[in-house]
């Protein structure tokens, strides 16, 4: 028994070298970071200001931080009063909480489909009086879709009119998310301050879509920087669906708007709102009263209205019209950039499927693809410079409060029922003028809606 | 380490952007997520020729100090000094990695990748109860089948597109044994440092325009392993190894680049970042049977908890949907007595059987391998070769993987 005892003795110090590393491990991984909140006074008083802490908002009279163990202890240890919010925030308690609220990573300034949510999520939680966090789909990958509504009541179905802004369609075009998105910031942040925000919003429904294709977002992230389409994994063994050909008014009106062949740039998917993602927005559209719609895109710079599927005018032309020169001359008029507008059809080509076309061709809602910047490859393509982000959007701020103004007071559309114009008829099936599209060579860099 | 390209016969054509056969996985590519080492993810410390011609016996038997990594009490079962070399060639088939058959580029086939690599060295030395080893080792190898592909029109090239991805890691392990009786117990630890990098850069020369895509991660980390092995017989013994958790940092940097029109245009992304892959709970149970001087077998199971593997990708949480496998390895060896010159010497032959299930959920896949080799122990003097094969059931692409690898050791006279 002793001789047992003496040899169990002599592991101790094996055992005391594990146990001794042991902890040494688990310290090495980053502790859980929280989310704190100090009254204002509080922040500047114990002075929290030159704390070099991770500010995420403030509101009501409180400022939002993210705080690692240490920080979270030094607190404690000077006595600040403090609330622990973290489980406000589930998403930003998330290890990444610090760089989520600086949208940093690979895509640097703009946002990935992580951190869209917890943007939206942040404005939700800390404006909801007057916004409110919808998830109206999951995209193919199990990612969740989500609208933000902005409205003085927003929790409820109010019969107000609504204008719709949705961005990325197409994952590759990243400037796409970032105006919708500083939209939204704009007015939650702005609504208790300007005047004039706060009439918009009191008037009607500001809902916005942000990331439409996060499955496709993620992919260009990660792995290709030009992938356009969603992720769907075609029968074919090919990926994606062009979700921007995939909605249902004249879906697949002929091979040159959009294509039959899963491998290419603009297939149209195997019906119409085949993918979840813009059934997601179907689903958001019908059923509210949106009297005006706008779909960010890049690049090149063009305002389009309706139609994309044929060269014809449509039975709004005139005003559908106005609106886009209206919108492109504020535009204009911020720092100089010109939007061309346009019927879609003319100023670029023929879409088929498209957004635009479906909200106008079944609701009559007038209908906008804004093109954002640059306006060619030469100047970037599907890249916009991380400092271009905000010139971008705000000179596109005041387009969108126009038109969000101009839906407010419009009308509701009543009985719409398009019309086809006579020289129009369904055209043959021909082979696909792909330009080149479905090899994803030179043609390529050319195509943006 | 590095590979040809692709061969130009399945150079993935013009029709690059097409024709596959259906697959299940898209963003998640499970087998062969950017960091996943070559063949399979179930790396734990390295396997000597013997240990592979068994079927990759890590855990339930030790032949050199390559087991400081896995099961350090397995020290005490050497000589008192003891010295070993392994070289391996190692090769995998791959279907789905990166930008090929996700939808960018595409295959009819799949590819194989392989490397040579002078794997792994180790040095142990026993005094009374007390047992010590060292060793280093390449543990895992990042590195993926190159792309280059360009089109041309009348001689001029329109485009091209070039994907590049290597790396490796590479294991330091020491650790210390003690015996008491019929138990001996082990602690180690093991410090791992490596790199993964990989470009994308994608060319319209015509029109000046180069996009390019760069990643680059340094790793290093610390793990903590320990090991127990008991003498239940003459004829049976069994052992216990243990991996904790570890975070894997990795301290990454990123340059996402569009240049136009000769320059003028010049938009760079630029991004750092602490990565860390956390590594999984490793269990591992083996049992070790000398019937006779020249029959034996060798059997062990090790657990790896996947489902709680952890990445964080430039400060975002990466979906790794894994689940926790268990791989299993067997064999038997028969050892011939016989001469060489005028020495004794010993012949053993070797064959072993493994299963290695992957971690991915969806595509569920494993590789089941064969293995076989022999050995030559001769004075003071051994040497090993074998062979794995393995091919893999569920993901529909019959992936293959296969190693072949020579060890060479020296042992003090009191084996």
């Amino acid at each position: 028994m002793r001789r047992a005892a003496k040899r169990f003795a002599a592991l101790v110090p094996l055992l005391a070298i594990g146990l001794a590393l042991g902890p040494a491990f688990l310290a090495a991984a980053p502790g859980p970071e929280d989310i704190v909140s100090f009254s204002r006074r509080h922040f500047e008083s114990r002075g929290l200001a030159r704390a070099g802490l991770d500010l995420l908002a403030e509101k009501d009279g409180r400022v939002y931080a993210v705080v690692t163990p240490e920080e979270l202890g030094s607190l404690v240890a000077r006595g600040v009063p403090f609330a622990l919010e973290t489980a406000r925030f589930p998403l930003l308690s998330a290890s990444a909480a610090s760089s989520v609220s600086a949208a940093g990573g690979l895509n640097g300034a703009f946002h990935s489909a992580y951190e869209v949510e917890a943007e939206l999520r942040l404005m939700a939680a800390s404006h909801p009086q007057i916004v409110r966090l919808r998830e109206i789909g999951t995209s193919l990958e199990g990612r969740t879709i989500f609208a933000l509504k902005i409205s003085d009541q927003p929790g409820l179905d109010e019969a107000k009119p609504a204008v719709l802004f949705l961005g990325c369609h197409h994952a590759r075009e990243w400037i796409s998310v970032e105006v919708p998105l500083l939209l939204a910031r704009r007015l939650v942040d702005n609504y208790a301050l300007d005047p004039q925000v706060r009439a918009l919003v009191d008037r009607g429904e500001i809902w916005i879509v942000p990331l439409v294709n996060p499955d496709g977002l993620e992919y260009s992230i990660h792995f290709y920087r030009y992938w356009r389409k969603n992720r769907r994994a075609n029968a074919d063994g090919s990926f994606g669906v062009d979700l921007n050909r995939n909605y249902g008014y004249q879906w697949g009106y002929d091979n040159v708007g959009s294509s039959p062949t899963p491998a290419s740039g603009i297939y149209r998917g195997t019906g119409p709102f085949s993918e979840p993602e813009t059934e997601a927005v179907r689903r958001l559209f019908l059923g509210r009263d949106f009297r005006a719609v706008v779909s960010f895109h890049s690049y090149s710079q063009y305002i389009l209205h309706p139609w994309g599927y044929v060269n014809q005018p449509s039975p709004k032309e005139a005003e559908l019209s106005a609106l886009a020169q209206t919108m492109s001359s504020l535009i204009a008029a911020v720092r100089g950039t010109v939007y061309a507008p346009g019927r879609a059809s003319a100023a670029l080509y023929v879409t088929n499927g498209d957004t635009t076309d479906w909200t106008f061709g079944v609701a009559g809602v007038p209908s906008f693809t804004i093109e954002l910047p640059p306006e060619d490859p030469a100047g970037g393509g599907f890249f916009n410079a991380e400092a271009e982000i905000d010139a971008i959007f705000l000179e596109n701020l005041p387009a969108m409060l126009f038109l969000a103004n101009y839906a407010f007071d419009a009308s509701p559309v009543r009985d719409w029922r398009p019309r086809v114009p006579a020289a129009v008829r369904r055209l043959p099936t021909r082979p696909p003028l792909l330009r080149r599209i479905d090899s994803g060579l030179p043609g390529e860099i050319n195509k943006t809606r | 380490m590095r590979k040809p390209p692709l061969p130009v016969a399945v150079a993935l054509a013009l029709s690059c952007l097409c024709l596959t056969s259906p697959a299940a996985g898209q963003l998640v590519l499970g087998q062969y997520e950017t960091e996943a080492p070559l063949a399979s993810w179930n790396v734990f410390g390295t396997v000597p020729a013997a240990g592979l011609a068994l079927g990759g016996i890590r855990i339930a038997r030790a032949w050199d100090a390559s087991t400081a990594a896995t099961n350090p009490a397995l020290l005490l079962s050497l000589p008192r000094l003891s010295g070993a070399l392994t070289g391996a060639y190692s090769i995998a088939a791959l279907y789905r990695f990166s930008i090929v058959n996700t939808g960018v580029v595409s295959s009819a086939g799949n590819y194989s990748s392989g490397y040579p690599a002078l794997e792994s060295g180790s040095l142990s030395f026993r005094f009374g109860d007390w047992a010590a080893g060292f060793t280093a080792g390449i543990l895992e190898n990042f590195q993926r089948p190159d792309v280059d592909l360009s089109y041309s029109v009348q001689g001029i090239v329109r485009y091209a597109i070039r994907h590049e991805q290597t790396g490796f890691l590479r294991g330091y392990a020491f650790a210390l044994s003690r015996r008491a009786g019929r138990l001996s117990l082990g602690a180690g630890l093991t410090y791992v440092r490596g790199r993964l990098d990989r470009t994308l850069v994608e060319e319209w020369p015509v029109d000046g325009i180069t996009i390019t895509d760069a990643r680059s991660e340094r790793l290093d980390g610390l793990v903590l392993n320990a090991g127990l092995h008991v003498a239940i017989s003459r004829i049976l013994s069994a052992s216990l190894a243990v991996r904790a958790p570890s975070p894997r940092k990795a301290d990454a940097a990123s340059l996402l680049r569009y240049t136009a029109a000769g320059g003028a245009t010049d938009i760079r992304i630029e991004a750092e970042a602490r990565n860390r892959y956390r590594q999984p709970l490793v269990v591992g149970a083996g049992l070790d049977a000398r019937w006779s001087e020249t029959w034996s077998a060798v059997a062990e199971a090790a657990y790896f908890g996947w489902s709680r593997y952890d990445v964080l990708y430039f400060d975002e949480p990466a979906a790794r949907p894994f689940r926790d496998v268990v791989a299993v390895a067997a064999g038997v060896e028969y050892s011939m007595k016989g001469r060489l010159g005028s020495r004794s010497a010993r012949f053993p032959v070797r064959l072993g059987l493994a299963y290695d299930p992957q971690p991915m959920d969806d595509p569920r896949s494993a590789y089941l391998c064969l293995a076989f080799g022999l050995g030559l122990r001769w004075g003071p003097l051994a040497v090993d070769l074998a062979g794995r094969g393995g091919r893999e059931n569920g993901s529909g692409r019959s992936l293959k993987a296969g190693r072949v690898a020579l060890t060479v050791s020296w042992f003090s006279h009191d084996r």
